[in-house]
């Protein structure tokens, strides 16, 4: 009797120490990201189309779609992108293009993929709209003359459509002179250099809804010594000017890129991004942004006390 | 506790806030039990002189130390030592207790190597004053309390954390000869805590929280054995907490400056019936004064019980509690590895819980005893993080709500041979944030723990545990898609930018993780050779080996289970 107890205990304790694996996929449903940015100050578009996939861990490799049949439908027009495959960074991508359609200002846009399977995946966008946009000080220099400590870009913009926000972008156009041989380049101002183990990274201006951008004259500095990093052939530099965009996005569009740069800039206990889409039937983001971009001159005598040199374009 | 998260729980040890009251894997509390007189557990609907939190208050109060005599007492076990020390000191008297985890290297003869090391300390000093010529009917105490823990992982891949908890107090206590005693207080808390990520993937994460706290409790006694009670709390609490972002910048994001707050009480205990008490009264919070606050919180609180004969028994209670403090933790988490505190920002009201409980006990006079309480609590002004947080600017957090209810049922049987008590809860949680509800991570639906004590043979006592928690919840992934992130290219929104591999989440919190269930056994027996107490305890800590998890990691699939099989023998020596 002992013995049989002892035995049915050993095996229901047998039966309870089990490891239980942890089964953490979910039912997977095949679904697919449309991607698809307006250019609406061009003709060219872009989309791309690609397939979800579940994977043990974390997978290698997402699958691109080809065969999809993408239509851009705007006022009086439509546009079948073509399918094509590009090689950048050694990987295949598969794009979608066209460049032959340019929507009308504050004009309604729908995308429409119809993937091999019979899957739809749709998005319709409003093209951002404004009466009039102008910068608020148009001769701007680096250093600037009211406030060497800083530089400080403003600008209006009238009825605008609702929702719209801005990114922007400030580079430094230079050319390299090497053995004879003259090439162009550009690099993009940070508003912040952040160091981290022995490494300086750059911190870009995110998404806002305000109408204007500061750049702290010192990062300015930093970027200029950053463009001849570890050369000391300083002359072979010739710095040319500096050229201040604005990106005017729609909602959709904002939204994703703001987020985006929200979750790599906050400092949260949140582990994964949040997933931004306006992609009926499916992933990814579909938006559309104006650009208007000024020219900023630098101050001669400024570029050359970096041991560089000067040639205003 | 009665689905209120691990932060709703306020520990005091002797009256002073411990913020982490627990050692590694939640084995041991960071309070000697040797140095415990005693501990009250007030489950929801307590009384106005208990506050801080939403849903329980666990006081442990301490020994004073053997005013006419010294004592010591030494132990060791497979993980851990300790001494203890007191006696007579000036009028007074002195308790100094202290305990160390071994070295891994013992443990990690049962340990694979999955399993954490667990690596701790802890020290304890109280130092008590009686003068009756000097200061009548008064006794001064000083504590002084130290704990440390480390998790240091030999997987690479598994994050290590570390935390401390320090802590002082002064404590005047006096009697007078009306029926009145009243207590003064100031005491300073600290905690640390610092999550090192290793190659886990995860961001670091380093917490701090300062509590400085002074307060007056009055008790007034009348001859009908009825009690008034008045008390008031000046309490600043500063939290640090520096995180990550993804490019690597460490920030702290505090909150700026540190929150001080003023709260006053009064309560009315009526005691003069012998089958019927009851306990009203009331708190007044003043919340956030550093920062400019002029909020004002009335916090209600009603109990009272009836006995209707020796055998039965009814009690109710109603309270509103707020909490000003939480930690933060993100429910995509599978298990969270550390939570740091935070104090609420100014921009939400705090956490306010509404608490309606009822129950009664019934006995059978000798040896049964059943008892029985249902609960039902509301928490509103819940903070969580803003899942919609799109600009940089937005807030980090938003408030929600939160519901739980559940019954509780306790049973005894002591015997001249064995006792046995086990309790079982059954409850519900829902959270509603983001404007989405799901079953939190502390949604336990079951948890049951039985012990049964017994006489074995000739002085051996013999003690069997076995506890079991359901399945707490988890979201699933269902798949992964490539995110794409727009560089800094010249195409400013090419589509060749980066693609980042982003996981899908299914709905939250849907699944539930392995049940957690473990049997420990102890066997042991206290004798005396030349005036010296002995006691020898041999004990197996989870005796079907059952791999109960401590912490997963979804992405990487790393595991780390609670502690094994793990036999351990105990010898205390007492002088």
């Amino acid at each position: 009797m002992i013995r049989k107890s002892i035995f049915f205990t050993l095996i229901i304790f047998s039966f309870l120490a089990c490891e239980e694996e942890i089964n953490y996929q979910g039912e997977f449903e095949e679904n697919y990201a449309l991607f698809c940015v307006i250019n609406a100050d061009s003709s060219k578009q872009t989309a791309m189309v690609k397939k979800k996939t579940l994977v043990i861990k974390v997978p290698k490799k997402i699958i691109m779609c080809k065969d999809a049949i993408i239509y851009l439908n705007g006022k009086n027009k439509s546009e079948q992108l073509k399918d094509t495959s590009l090689i950048n960074n050694n990987q295949v991508t598969e794009i979608y293009y066209t460049d032959n359609f340019k929507p009308a200002n504050g004009s309604k846009v729908e995308i429409r993929a119809e993937i091999p399977n019979g899957k739809i995946l749709s998005s319709t966008i409003a093209v951002p709209y404004f009466t009039l946009f102008f910068f608020e000080e148009s001769n701007l220099f680096i250093p600037d003359y009211d406030d060497p400590s800083r530089l400080f870009v403003g600008w209006s913009l009238h009825d605008g459509s609702d929702g719209l926000a801005f990114l922007t972008r400030l580079s430094i156009n230079y050319t390299v002179n090497m053995n004879g041989v003259e090439t162009k380049h550009i690099l993009a101002v940070p508003v912040e250099y952040i160091i981290q183990n022995d490494n300086k990274l750059p911190v870009y201006p995110q998404a806002t809804r305000t109408a204007f951008q500061i750049y702290r004259q010192s990062i300015i500095d930093e970027t200029l010594n950053e463009i001849s990093a570890g050369d000391t052939s300083k002359s072979s530099y010739t710095i040319q000017s500096a050229n201040f965009e604005v990106f005017i996005m729609e909602q959709n569009l904002a939204n994703y890129s703001a987020s985006i740069e929200s979750f790599k800039n906050s400092f949260s206990v949140k582990v994964y991004e949040p997933v931004i889409t306006n992609i009926d039937g499916g992933l990814g983001v579909f938006g559309a942004y104006v650009k208007r971009s000024m020219k900023i001159n630098f101050e001669p005598s400024y570029v050359r006390s970096f041991g560089y040199k000067y040639k205003k374009d | 506790m009665r689905g209120g998260a691990s932060n709703q729980n306020q520990f005091l040890l002797d009256d002073i806030a411990i913020y982490n009251p627990f050692h590694a894997l939640g084995l041991f509390g960071t309070i000697d039990p040797e140095v415990v007189n005693n501990v009250e557990l007030h489950i929801g609907g307590y009384s106005a002189e208990h506050e801080g939190r939403l849903s329980s208050v666990i006081k442990m109060f301490t020994k004073d130390g053997n005013k006419n005599e010294y004592h010591g007492l030494a132990s060791s076990s497979l993980m851990s030592g300790k001494a203890l020390v007191q006696g007579p000191v000036w009028d007074g008297s002195f308790i100094v207790s202290g305990r160390k985890s071994f070295s891994n290297k013992i443990l990690n003869t049962f340990l694979n190597e999955n399993d954490m090391p667990i690596d701790f300390y802890d020290l304890f000093v109280k130092l008590n004053y009686t003068s009756e010529k000097f200061f009548p009917n008064a006794k001064f105490s000083v504590i002084g309390f130290s704990s440390g823990d480390n998790i240091i992982n030999n997987n690479s891949r598994i994050a290590d954390v570390k935390w401390s908890n320090n802590a002082l107090g002064f404590t005047w206590f006096q009697f007078t000869e009306i029926p009145l005693f009243y207590t003064i207080q100031i005491s300073y808390s600290e905690f640390n805590g610092e999550l090192t990520p290793n190659k886990s993937g995860i961001k670091p994460v380093k917490n701090n929280v300062k509590d400085y706290t002074g307060k007056f409790d009055l008790s007034y006694v009348f001859s009908n054995k009825d009690e008034i009670v008045f008390g008031t709390k000046i309490n600043e609490i500063q939290t640090n907490l520096f995180l990550q972002n993804s490019i690597g910048e460490i920030k702290n994001i505090g909150p700026d400056g540190a929150n001080a707050n003023i709260s006053l009480y009064l309560k009315y205990k009526m005691l003069r019936f012998d089958n019927f008490n009851l306990d009203v009264g009331s708190r007044l919070n003043l919340i956030g004064l550093s920062r400019g606050g002029t909020n004002k919180f009335f916090e209600p609180r009603l109990s009272l019980s009836y006995i209707f004969s020796d055998y039965f028994s009814f009690k109710s209670a109603f309270g509103v509690y707020i909490q000003e403090i939480t930690t933060l933790s993100d429910e995509d988490e599978v298990i969270t590895y550390f939570e740091p505190w935070f104090i609420t920002p100014n921009y939400l009201s705090p956490a306010r819980s509404t608490h309606y409980i009822s129950g009664f006990q019934w006995k059978n006079g000798q040896n049964i005893s059943i008892d029985v309480e249902g609960y039902y609590k509301s928490v509103t002004n819940l903070p969580g993080l803003n899942e919609k947080k799109i600009y940089i600017t937005d807030n980090e957090l938003v408030s929600g709500s939160s519901k739980s209810y559940g019954v509780d049922f306790l049973f005894r049987f002591d015997h001249s041979i064995f006792n046995f008590t086990t309790s079982f809860s059954h409850g519900y949680v829902t959270t509603n944030l983001n404007d989405l509800e799901y079953s939190p991570r502390y949604d336990i639906r079951n948890s049951l723990k039985t012990i049964l004590d017994f006489n074995v043979y000739k002085g051996w006592n013999a003690s069997l545990t076995w506890v079991y928690y359901s399945g707490v919840p988890f979201t699933l992934v269902t798949s992964y898609y490539e995110k794409l992130h727009f560089d800094n290219s010249e195409d400013k929104f090419s589509l060749l930018g980066s693609q980042i591999v982003t996981p899908l989440l299914g709905e939250r919190n849907a699944a539930r993780l392995p049940e957690y269930h473990r049997m420990d056994f102890s066997i042991s027996k206290q004798f005396n050779i030349y005036d010296i107490n002995f006691y020898l305890s041999f004990s197996i800590i989870n005796v079907y080996d059952r791999a109960n998890i401590f912490y997963f990691n979804r992405d990487t699939g790393e595991r780390v289970n609670m502690l094994p099989f793990l036999p351990t023998a105990i010898i205390k020596v007492e002088l």
